[in-house]
């Protein structure tokens, strides 16, 4: 099949200035070999010393929670006035990476954004593992984890004992269980007919027993299709109230405490805004690096990134905009408080992250307003990084500048990190990225069967959705 | 048994013997394994017969290990009371009266026991002095008696020895040094025990030639002398702070460290309680060098350099003296005082407007001079500097005044602070010429407290016999021959008189832990006497004590003395009827003048009354003025003056191992665990030296390295450092934890030999390091919040009743307002809408009200708490972390300059909100309201979030970051065996990972619920006392039920003054305040007076 370009084509249907979803119109042949032929192929020396590096971060990080475990909440630096510092900070940073994956298979699925295609496996990928890291915290967080179970509501024969459902740190078991149940079952059901493919594919017993089981019988019959796509709707439709309540509940955590600068409405929003914004540049930042390392520029396109850049920048304004409204609503609200909390922000001993925050998140987006600037990918690939930064450090200056001035000036505090938590963040990023390094090992890292669905006729004959046929 | 199939397996069993059969079916519970049971039961199955058998012992086998396998809980021992005693119920407290004996001010107190063992000290409601009130150190002392580091059997030249062989070896070197004529000395603290008194004086006696040398580390030796001079009675006077209308102190730390501080608290905030209409309030002068915690309560501070304090004091005396027509005149003598420098080579002015014009605080001081006046004969002027000539101006000022027998007690003085150190010195000196063939040691430890330490170890090597009576290898215990452990004073049985007129007794508690033995019946043993001291000390009271009784039979009265803690002499109030001047032997000037001076009308008979009168005031205030050029002089060289003073926790070291007081912040300085160079923030900029900056302080051989502690309100050229830390051999607490400064003092020595409590001519030098101090407070301004009121008695005047001055910002503002319209704020609060529902508050309904001007934040409630409540010890680097665990803080405020700030203090603890922050928030329900209005913390099912800990805002919830019970890293109190038996078995010792805080003491408010059950009738007002309250001995916190309106703490609900902290945030606390009145003089400066503003410090 020769390249058909898609600009000029005469279906009225599309607009012909759109620039092709997939670089040089590949036949699905050459898709399926394309990215499913990756996962045949021995390793590379740079897939090995990635995974190397994470593992070995992975291994610090549980050896850090062992150890916090084995001896107390006492071997990190929290204290009477700080009580959460970087426990909840990254499992605020990891909630709000989670959340790209939801945003890009669901709500853009839903909104028929077909240029969704190319990254939504990986984002999704992202999401799963970037809650499990996320999920990890609150559990470890605790004084005696071991009795973790307690949050959960469930018949028992202490009295029975029940949990308080005022407490929005119950609201947050829910919403993240909830979300992770969603997002892995997305994912997975998404992954059905590329496992089915790769099953057709696989060369050893054992391989193709494992991805006869988990592809579910799938036989690429109409009938297999059609419900296929419904329940991907159903899904996306259940999936999408996920992407405002998930993060709107962990920023209740906060909301509705009484501490000055918790203690404010536009939270939820805000949160939900800076999850968006941190969720995707955390894909820029993995995509940038996968595109190249695993040959997938023709798959994962300028405009794919482009895009991606267009939504960090209204997310980081929105985020920014957020900053300033805090600002302004504390310097209204009269309650000197809170104005106070705003102003040892600011300039208090923390000011330098409250700087970082705000240079990383508000003024380093702005940047690409520039299409030069948002098309360069060092350029995106610095940007995501830093906006990676500004975030974890937006959750460290709300928790932390926060805690340690509130009410009593005879309690205020100061917190510094310790070992053991820098060992547990890096191990967190550890853990995200082995598991991210064996997923683009083992799963097809592109949603081969939507690709098929964005290139040469098939675009054509489909206005959104999937495809219907795959050989 | 006759089947011919059988097998046999011995002859016996095959010639069928009788009893094989029985022995067998013996055999397995007698150990015979399982297995040789089956395989024996196996060959009978194999004979083909024994089904039965088989099953049977498999059903056995079976139930055995099922039995096995059951997890019990590994026994422990437990011993059961085959012989109970006849007043101890398992589970219910008994309580004793008891004398502390932690320090010499020898309060009453009540030790509650549990199943025999102490637990916690409470103070004696019917102590005449301390009046069921305690101290910081007084709390802590019960867990001094299970210290890990108490001697468990006597010492000889450092190893176990035996009773017997001690009494041997000692008797034998006592008798030869005897019969040589030898001089043996006895070198004690300041004892005020009677019957040990009297022991010694038979020891004298018995071993003629005998010395007894008193030795105070911190001495007041110039204030008997400066009495015997004045009044001609070598005393230290009883003291009576509630009959001054005005007090002014002079570098003496009443409130906190100085004589007796409970009893002198008490009859302070007895003066500081608004009384009558127009409403009246006592007046605080304090004139001191660094920030104390009398200071703290003053209601004009005037800072001066240690040097500087006799100046003022002159201030004082000239002014008044020209109010009473006795002006201060130059003596003749003046110009001889050795020291005095060029600039005193002319008759010096002694005019009061003269001297004052030397002082920043100059003017203030002549007001204060006018307003003594105004108040004479019901005034006090009190010093506790060590300095003859300053004293004998106080005194001079006392008798002006006619306060002499008004508000101080020549008749029935106090028996503290005895030591003289100039015997000391003598001792040392005959002890350096081998004069002193034996040196007994009561309660003393010279080798760290001696200013001379390493003079007096030197001296010690040529003293043929060295006994120590330490309850510890301390530091001169390590250099005696023999260690003869004193049981600790909960053990021991003794009497106390610590001011005339009352007899204070000490019974023990519990049986003696170790094998100790008191040192008074050592002293028996030694001269050869009965060395029974009880017997001893009964004989005594039945030929001393017992005749005060009037009639009746001596057992009676010594068990009614026993259950009371004492004997009080009748028409005493344990020093009360005080001397009227006509009762003070007129064999002083200085007494006939205060006599005279006593009528106002007859001031202008000074002169007549009293032939020179101000011939000794006028030497005094050469010898003063010529020290303060002096220290001018040093000054100018860039030398500093350095003070020593004793801290709340520690006093003079003698508890330094006791954690509970090592983790005490300091209630000015909030610092804990070391002490430090406490400087004023001008003197810091001008050294270039920032807190925690170690440097290091040289005069001479002394150097002290310790960390820089910038105190706003220091004296401003001065530095000052705490007594009581640096010890090397207390115990595995209290070792190598801060510096030591008694050595400072070894330069204090003034030519009369008296030592004062400072030096000058001290170099500073920076060491470059840096050492974190562990505070608990590192913010010390309001910040402009409203969370502290105070008010001034003019505006109560004024308005009828206290009006909140809330500092600035809106937020105070808006409580003026509030607290202007009728019923307070708290009831506003409470009429505000709320999402909540409200709670029905049925039955009791607990709350607390803390009265600020009745709290001088000695920090007894902390200790107090601690002890109560299993509160865990963390360490100084869990301290520097912000992890301290006490339930209860007492937050210290400055407002105004950092030159001169006012002080205030304020317990906070759980606020036991109705609308609590904590309990919305936890997931698991682990904190929780109780129907009586408790917020409850439940340790079973916390998780340990710490989100109720944020939430808080009060910031008084503690999690347990560690496992503090168990974790080697927090061995500190309760970690061993002994220490444990502290622990108060009503309240469960929290594990790691949970939260915990102020329970207002549920356990006894449950206890107080069950007894008034138990009796059938209601509980009373104030029967149930949390154990801070208890300890207070200000009466400044009130717990009680909220629902009774009869009760005190509703009483002060409805008090105009109540508050509650942050209100504003709907949080409605169980806790209220209510606000503190200052008295300020109008010549207080701004920062003190009524218009202030929260700024910066």
């Amino acid at each position: 099949m020769t390249a058909v370009p898609i600009r000029g084509s005469r279906d009225r249907w599309e607009a012909p200035l759109r620039p092709e979803l997939v670089a040089g119109n590949p036949s699905p042949d050459q898709i399926s070999s394309d990215i499913a032929g990756l996962l045949d192929r021995r390793p590379g020396r740079g897939w090995r010393l990635a995974l190397a590096v994470s593992a070995t971060a992975l291994a610090w990080g549980v050896a850090m929670v062992a150890y916090e475990i084995a001896t107390g909440i006492g071997t990190w630096g929290l204290n009477r006035t700080v009580g959460w510092a970087f426990d909840i900070t990254n499992f605020v940073f990891w909630i709000g990476i989670g959340h790209a994956g939801t945003l890009i298979s669901a709500v853009l699925l839903l909104l028929r954004q077909r240029w969704r295609t190319s990254i939504n496996r990986s984002a999704e990928a992202m999401t799963i593992f970037a809650v499990a890291c996320a999920a990890l915290f609150p559990l470890i967080h605790m004084g005696r984890p071991w009795f973790a179970f307690w949050v959960f509501p469930y018949p028992n024969p202490r009295g029975p004992l029940w949990v308080n459902f005022r407490s929005p740190l119950l609201w947050d078991v829910f919403a993240i269980n909830t979300y992770l149940i969603i997002s892995l079952l997305f994912w997975y059901l998404g992954m059905v007919p590329d496992l089915a493919l790769m099953r057709d594919r696989a060369r050893g017993r054992i391989r193709r027993a494992l991805l006869g089981f988990f592809s579910l019988g799938w036989d690429g019959s109409h009938r297999t299709w059609s419900r296929y796509e419904t329940l991907s709707l159903i899904l996306a439709g259940l999936a999408t109230p996920l992407v405002v309540s998930v993060h709107s509940i962990v920023s209740m955590d906060f909301a509705t405490s009484l501490v000055p600068g918790w203690h404010t409405t536009i939270f939820p929003p805000y949160f939900v805004a800076g999850a968006i914004f941190s969720g995707f540049a955390m894909v820029m930042t993995l995509l940038l690096v996968a595109r190249r390392v695993m040959a997938l520029e023709r798959y994962i396109t300028l405009r794919h990134l482009e895009a991606m850049a267009k939504i960090m920048l209204a997310t980081g304004s929105m985020v920014g905009f957020a900053y300033l409204t805090e600002l302004f609503v504390a310097w209204y609200s009269g309650d000197p408080f809170e104005r106070f909390a705003f102003a040892n922000r600011s300039t208090g001993p923390y000011a330098w992250a409250y700087w970082t925050m705000m240079s990383c998140n508000l003024l380093v987006p702005q940047l690409l307003w520039s299409r030069r600037l948002r098309t360069s990918v060092p350029v995106l690939f610095v940007i995501s990084i830093l906006v990676n930064v500004g975030m974890w450090f937006e959750r460290f200056v709300i928790i932390v500048t926060s805690l340690h001035r509130d009410f009593l000036p005879s309690t205020w505090g100061m917190y510094r990190p310790t070992v053991v938590e820098v060992g547990i963040l890096v191990g967190s990023f550890g853990l995200f990225f082995t598991l991210f390094l064996l997923f683009v090992r083992f799963l097809p890292a592109i949603a081969i069967w939507e690709i098929k669905g964005v290139v040469g006729g098939a675009a054509k004959h489909r206005q959104g959705g999937p495809s219907h046929g795959q050989r | 048994m006759s089947d011919p199939q059988r097998y046999w397996q011995s002859l016996e069993e095959l010639a069928d013997e009788p009893g094989l059969a029985a022995r067998r079916r013996q055999e397995l519970p007698g150990g015979e394994t399982l297995w040789e049971a089956a395989a024996a039961v196996g060959a009978a199955d194999a004979a083909g017969g024994n089904r039965r058998d088989f099953l049977k012992l498999m059903g056995f086998s079976l139930a055995a290990a099922s039995a096995a396998s059951c997890t019990r809980i590994p026994e422990r021992r437990a011993v059961p009371l085959l012989d109970e005693p006849a007043e101890m119920v398992p589970g219910v407290a008994n309580y004793y009266a008891t004398t502390c004996a932690a320090c010499p001010a020898g309060c009453g107190l009540l030790v509650k026991s549990r199943d025999g063992r102490p637990i916690k000290i409470e103070g004696n409601p019917d102590s005449p002095l301390s009046g069921g009130a305690t101290c910081a150190v007084g709390q802590a002392a019960v867990l001094g008696l299970y210290d890990d580091h108490r001697l468990k059997a006597p010492l000889w030249k450092g190893a176990p020895a035996t009773w017997p062989e001690i009494d041997a070896a000692v008797g034998r070197r006592l008798a030869a040094a005897a019969a040589r004529g030898g001089t043996i000395a006895l070198l004690t603290g300041t004892l005020h025990s009677p019957a040990t008194l009297r022991l010694i004086a038979d020891w004298q006696r018995h071993y003629p030639g005998s010395r007894h040398v008193v030795h105070d580390p911190v001495s007041l030796a110039a204030m008997r002398l400066a009495n015997e001079e004045s009044f001609g009675r070598a005393v230290v006077p009883h003291y009576r702070f509630d009959r001054a209308r005005l007090i002014v102190g002079i570098e003496a730390d009443f409130l906190g460290t100085w004589l007796s501080p409970v009893e002198f608290s008490r009859q302070y905030v007895a003066g500081r309680r608004l009384r009558g209409a127009p409403p009246a309030l006592d007046r605080h002068v304090q004139i001191e060098a660094g920030l104390t915690l009398t200071g703290a309560a003053a209601d004009l501070r005037l800072a001066c350099n240690p040097s500087q304090l006799g100046l003022a004091a002159l201030v004082l005396l000239a002014r008044v003296g020209e109010l009473a027509g006795a002006p201060l005149a130059p003596a003749p003598g003046a110009l001889e005082t050795p020291g005095a420098g060029a600039a005193d080579r002319a008759a010096p002015d002694l005019t009061a407007a003269a001297l004052a014009a030397a002082l920043p605080a100059g003017p203030a001081l002549l007001e204060v001079a006018g307003e003594l006046w105004r108040r004479r004969g019901e005034s006090l002027v009190v010093c506790g500097a060590n300095d003859r000539a300053l004293q004998l101006v106080v005194n001079r000022l006392n008798a002006l005044l006619g306060n002499v027998g008004a508000t101080l007690d020549l008749e029935r003085p106090s028996r503290q602070a005895q030591g003289d150190e100039r015997a000391v010195a003598e001792l040392l000196a005959a002890m350096e010429r081998g004069e002193i063939h034996a040196l007994l040691m009561l309660g003393v430890n010279p080798l760290y407290d001696h200013p001379e330490a390493a003079r007096f170890a030197a001296a010690l090597e040529r003293v043929g016999l060295t006994v120590s009576f330490a309850e510890r290898r301390d530091e001169t215990a390590r250099a005696a021959d023999a260690v003869c452990p004193d049981h600790h004073f909960l053990e021991s049985w003794n009497d106390a008189q610590p001011v005339d007129g009352w007899w204070g007794l000490t019974q023990p508690a519990i049986a003696p832990l170790f094998d100790t033995r008191a040192a008074q019946a050592s002293l028996l043993t030694w001269m050869g006497a009965a060395s029974d001291y009880h017997a001893y000390l009964r004989e005594h009271w039945r030929r001393e004590v017992f005749p005060h009784a009037g009639r009746g039979d001596f057992d009676d009265f010594w068990d009614r003395a026993l259950e009371a803690g004492g004997f009080r002499l009748p028409g005493s109030d344990g020093g009360d009827a005080p001397a009227t001047a006509a009762t003070i032997p007129a064999v002083a000037p200085a007494a006939a003048a205060a006599a005279a001076l006593a009528a106002p009308a007859a001031a202008a008979m000074s002169a007549a009354a009293a032939p020179s009168p101000n011939r000794g005031d006028a030497q005094a205030a050469a010898a003063l003025l010529a020290e303060h050029h002096a220290a001018e002089a040093a000054r100018r060289a860039g030398l500093h003056e350095v003070q020593v003073y004793e801290t709340v926790a520690l006093r003079r070291g003698g508890h330094a191992n006791n954690p509970w007081l090592q983790e005490l912040p300091d209630p000015i300085t909030k610092a804990t665990w070391g002490n430090y160079a406490a400087m004023a923030p001008r003197l810091a900029a001008r050294l270039g030296v920032e807190p925690g900056d170690v440097v290091t302080l040289r005069r001479g051989g002394a150097a002290l390295t310790l960390p820089v502690l910038v105190q706003p309100g220091h004296a401003p050229e001065a530095i000052s450092v705490a007594l009581g830390y640096g010890r090397s051999a207390a115990g595995k607490v209290g070792d190598g934890v801060g510096a030591n400064a008694f050595p400072v003092l070894a330069h204090g020595a003034a030519p009369d030999g008296l030592v004062r409590g400072w030096a000058a001519g001290f170099s500073l030098e920076k060491t470059g390091r840096r050492e974190a101090l562990a505070t608990t407070q590192t913010h010390h301004t309001l910040d402009g919040r409203d969370i502290v009121r105070e008010t001034t008695l003019d505006a109560c005047r004024r308005g009828g009743r206290a009006v909140a001055d809330g500092g600035a910002g809106p937020a105070g503002a808006a409580a003026i307002g509030a607290f202007a319209a009728a019923g307070g704020e708290a009831a506003d609060a409470e009429a505000a809408p709320d999402l909540w529902p409200e709670y029905v508050k049925e039955g009791h309904f607990w709350g607390m009200a803390i009265d600020a001007n009745s709290c001088t934040g000695c920090a007894a409630c902390v200790v107090a708490c601690q002890a109560e409540n299993n509160v865990a010890v963390v360490g100084k680097d869990e301290v520097r972390r912000g992890r301290e665990m006490h339930w209860i803080r007492i937050d210290r405020y400055y407002r105004g300059t950092p030159e001169d700030p006012a002080t205030v203090f304020q317990p906070m603890m759980c606020q036991h909100c109705d609308h609590a922050p904590c309990e919305t928030v936890c997931p698991v329900l682990a904190t929780v309201h109780s129907s009586d209005g408790l917020n409850q913390q439940v340790y079973n099912r916390c998780v340990g979030t710490r989100y109720c800990e944020n939430n808080c805002p009060y910031k008084v919830r503690r999690f347990n970051w560690f496992n503090y019970a168990g974790n080697p890293r927090f061995d500190y109190a309760t970690q061993s065996e002994l220490g444990r038996m502290v622990l108060n078995p009503d309240v469960v010792v929290r594990s790691r990972g949970v939260m915990e805080k102020c329970s207002l003491c549920i356990q006894r408010i449950q206890e107080g619920k069950l007894r008034a059950k138990q009796r059938r009738s209601a509980l009373a007002d104030g029967e149930i006392k949390t154990a801070c309250q208890q300890a207070c001995p200000g009466e400044a916190i009130v717990f009680g039920d909220l629902n009774d309106p009869a009760s005190e703490v509703s009483r002060r609900k409805h008090d105009p003054r109540y508050y509650q902290v942050l209100a504003e945030l709907g949080t409605r606390p169980g806790v209220g305040y209510l606000a503190k009145i200052r008295n300020p003089l109008a010549a207080s400066p701004p920062a003190v007076g009524a218009a202030r503003t929260g700024g910066k410090a």
